[in-house]
């Protein structure tokens, strides 16, 4: 007994820290060394893994470029450069998202192995825990990628940059990661409930990468409208891209939804996770 | 009622109902599900009320599908109650889940919460940065898990490649890295050896006698609740059905022991007072002394009212004893529900 109640105290005089964000950051930090490292064990795995991402979104990139030289004069308002912007920064987001956020649809399975039931039983927030069960090889091909295409992409355009623009890029990439996140937060709270619901995360998947290469305006009006208000691709790359190459709305309110479009991403994750938390309190495990 | 912090485990009334989808079958199921949806409720733990005083080592027994798990599951705040009071250490488990996490531990043996990719010993260091275990109390914890589970021979070996008991007792190890006060068990010694099982009932006995942690348990295996608990807590149907020694639980349900009979010729009906007839075939019989009454009883009434050839007593064992009681609270409700 006298044990327990010595190292309470001791824990008492800690508590505080954990909830520091210091120390947050050096468990994630260190999870994900070991994780990276276990990952390496394997290292034909690995490499295949890097790879597959790089060709998977290198074929995306080419087949653009097929496309804007066929269309030299660019597509609908956009000139081919912004096109290839919007690529690269969507890539950049995804790849992001991929790093950080794609433990997300592998949710069902960490429920049935009663992992996330462990998850409840460790002082760190569940889906941190969840962010750190792996990580995730492709990603690292997905960035390569992004950044290259973006790097490609800034060099062709035409945009006088300034600090305010390049902020406002950096934060539309981080927007970008954002709303890709919150729409899979969203859906991961539906897996909690039906595991079945599954499919509907690669089609969003599907769907955002289909349709997130190219500008909206080149699609119907219905369309148009789809992808903004229903599942706000528009708020990735295309929005934040026309702000920077001066094509944005002047007047309305759209012009200001097309300004302020990298907040969206941070709203719509505010108002996921939030969802998360009230999901996690409805929690039921996999039997056993 | 008094306050919720002098026991380490009380539960009032508590009820956990899930809500399962009923599926529809025949033609174009799939869309009736979707379009018409019909649920059930089902009860799965129902009114539950108990105490664990702090130091002690309880057994939660009960047949398959009791509500053994999901008792536990309640009590270490992984799901939310659907009625009913719960407090471990003093808290509300789902309501206060860091600081939770902080005074209990758990192991669900059928379950893994070590990183598969990692060494054993990796997932401890890991544990210990996420639970800030001071460093001096991590080592005397690691040496004193490994002296008595040998996890030495394999910690370094991913958790993937670990055989089931090997990974089971990693996994005890984590539970109690950060010292909780009170540790839960589903399952522990499943997929274990008598020799590692019999190493881990040291285990937990030395973690009760000499640290004080108070250990909640599950298990099928009787002879280790012989062996580890003084007292049993039988659930069934997600009703507690009884809170005793095992002594008492024996007493409470008759025959401890049976006895045997021969008969030199075949007989009509055997009637013996004080016990009760547990089979008969003609020739043989076996009686199960009721009551006051003793095996030695039996005998003496057997021998002096039939003519008997051969008789013998024989002691019940727990898994049988078992067997009983769950048999007899099934027949009880099933005739209660056909009153119903
Ligand atoms: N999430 C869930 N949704 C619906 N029913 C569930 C759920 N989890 C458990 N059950 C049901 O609740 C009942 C009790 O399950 P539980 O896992 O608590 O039993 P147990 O006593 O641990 O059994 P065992 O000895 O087999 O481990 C079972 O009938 C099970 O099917
Ligand atoms: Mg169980």
């Amino acid at each position: 007994m006298a044990t327990n109640i010595a190292s309470t105290t001791a824990h008492d005089r800690r508590r505080g820290r954990v909830h520091d964000l210091r120390h947050v950051a050096r468990v994630v930090g260190k999870v994900t060394a070991l994780n990276v490292r276990a990952r390496m064990e394997y290292r034909a795995d690995f490499a295949v893994s890097v790879l597959f991402g790089i060709i998977w979104q290198t074929s995306t990139l080419m087949f653009a470029s097929v496309l804007l030289t066929r269309f030299k004069g660019g597509l609908g308002n956009f000139p081919a450069t912004g096109v290839l912007l919007i690529i690269g920064m969507r890539l950049l987001s995804h790849g992001l998202y991929v790093l950080i956020y794609s433990n997300l649809a592998w949710l069902p399975r960490l429920v049935d192995e009663g992992r996330v039931d462990g998850y409840f039983l460790r002082p760190l927030p569940v889906f941190t825990q969840l962010l750190l069960s792996q990580f995730n090889v492709n990603a690292i091909g997905d960035i390569a990628v992004g950044g290259s295409s973006l790097g490609v992409a800034l060099t062709l355009v035409h945009v006088h940059w300034n600090v305010a623009k390049a902020l406002y890029m950096a934060a539309a990439v981080i927007g970008g990661l954002l709303v890709e996140a919150a729409l899979q937060l969203m859906l991961a709270c539906l897996l909690l409930r039906s595991p079945g619901s599954r499919v509907l995360g690669s089609w969003v998947d599907e769907l955002m990468s289909t349709f997130g290469n190219y500008p909206l305006s080149i699609l119907p009006r219905v369309v148009q409208a789809l992808f903004t208000f229903l599942l706000p691709l528009a708020f990735v790359a295309y929005f934040p891209v026309e702000v920077i190459l001066g094509i944005a709305p002047k007047h309305g309110v759209m012009s200001l939804v097309v300004h302020w479009s990298p907040l969206i991403g941070g709203l719509l994750f505010i108002v996921a996770h939030r969802v998360w938390v009230y999901s996690l309190r409805h929690y039921t495990t996999a039997g056993g | 009622m008094s306050t919720a912090d002098d026991d380490a485990i009380v539960a009032r009334e508590l009820t956990k109902t899930f809500v399962v989808a009923r599926k529809h079958t025949g033609r174009f199921a799939g869309l009736r599900s979707l379009l018409d949806p019909v649920s059930d409720k089902v009860t799965v733990v129902d009114r539950l009320t108990m105490r664990v005083g702090r130091g002690e080592l309880v057994a939660l027994l009960g047949p398959n599908g009791a509500g053994k798990s999901t008792s536990i599951k309640m009590l270490t705040g992984i799901l939310t109650p659907t009625s009913g009071e719960v407090y471990v250490d003093g808290r509300v488990p789902h309501k206060d889940r860091t600081s939770n996490a902080r005074s209990i531990g758990a192991v669900f043996g059928q379950k893994t919460q070590l990183w598969w990719d990692l060494p054993a010993r990796q997932s401890f260091a890991l544990l210990r940065d996420i639970f800030d275990v001071p460093q001096a109390l991590y080592d005397r914890q690691i040496a004193d898990f490994d002296s008595i589970l040998q996890l030495s021979e394999f910690w370094h070996t991913p958790v993937r490649n670990l055989s089931l008991g090997q990974r089971v007792r990693c996994e005890m190890a984590a539970a109690m890295l950060h010292d909780p006060r009170i540790v839960f068990l589903d399952e522990p010694t499943i997929g274990m050896d008598v020799v590692v099982k019999e190493q881990t009932r040291e285990f937990l006995r030395a973690q009760v006698q000499e640290r004080g942690r108070t250990i909640v348990l599950t298990t099928h295996d009787m002879t280790e609740v012989a062996r580890l608990c003084e007292r049993v807590l039988l659930i069934n149907r997600g009703r507690l059905m009884f809170d005793g020694t095992l002594t008492q639980l024996k007493a409470e349900h008759g025959g401890t022991s049976h006895v045997n009979v021969t008969f030199a010729e075949p007989v009509n009906a055997v009637s013996v007072p004080g016990t009760r007839l547990v089979s008969h075939d003609g020739m043989r019989a076996v009686l199960a002394p009721e009551g006051a009454t003793t095996p030695e009883d039996v005998v003496r009434a057997l021998i002096s009212h039939y003519p008997v050839v051969n008789v013998g007593v024989e002691e019940t064992n727990l898994e049988d004893l078992m067997r009983d009681v769950y048999l007899a609270q099934l027949d009880a409700a099933s005739a209660a529900s056909h009153l119903a």
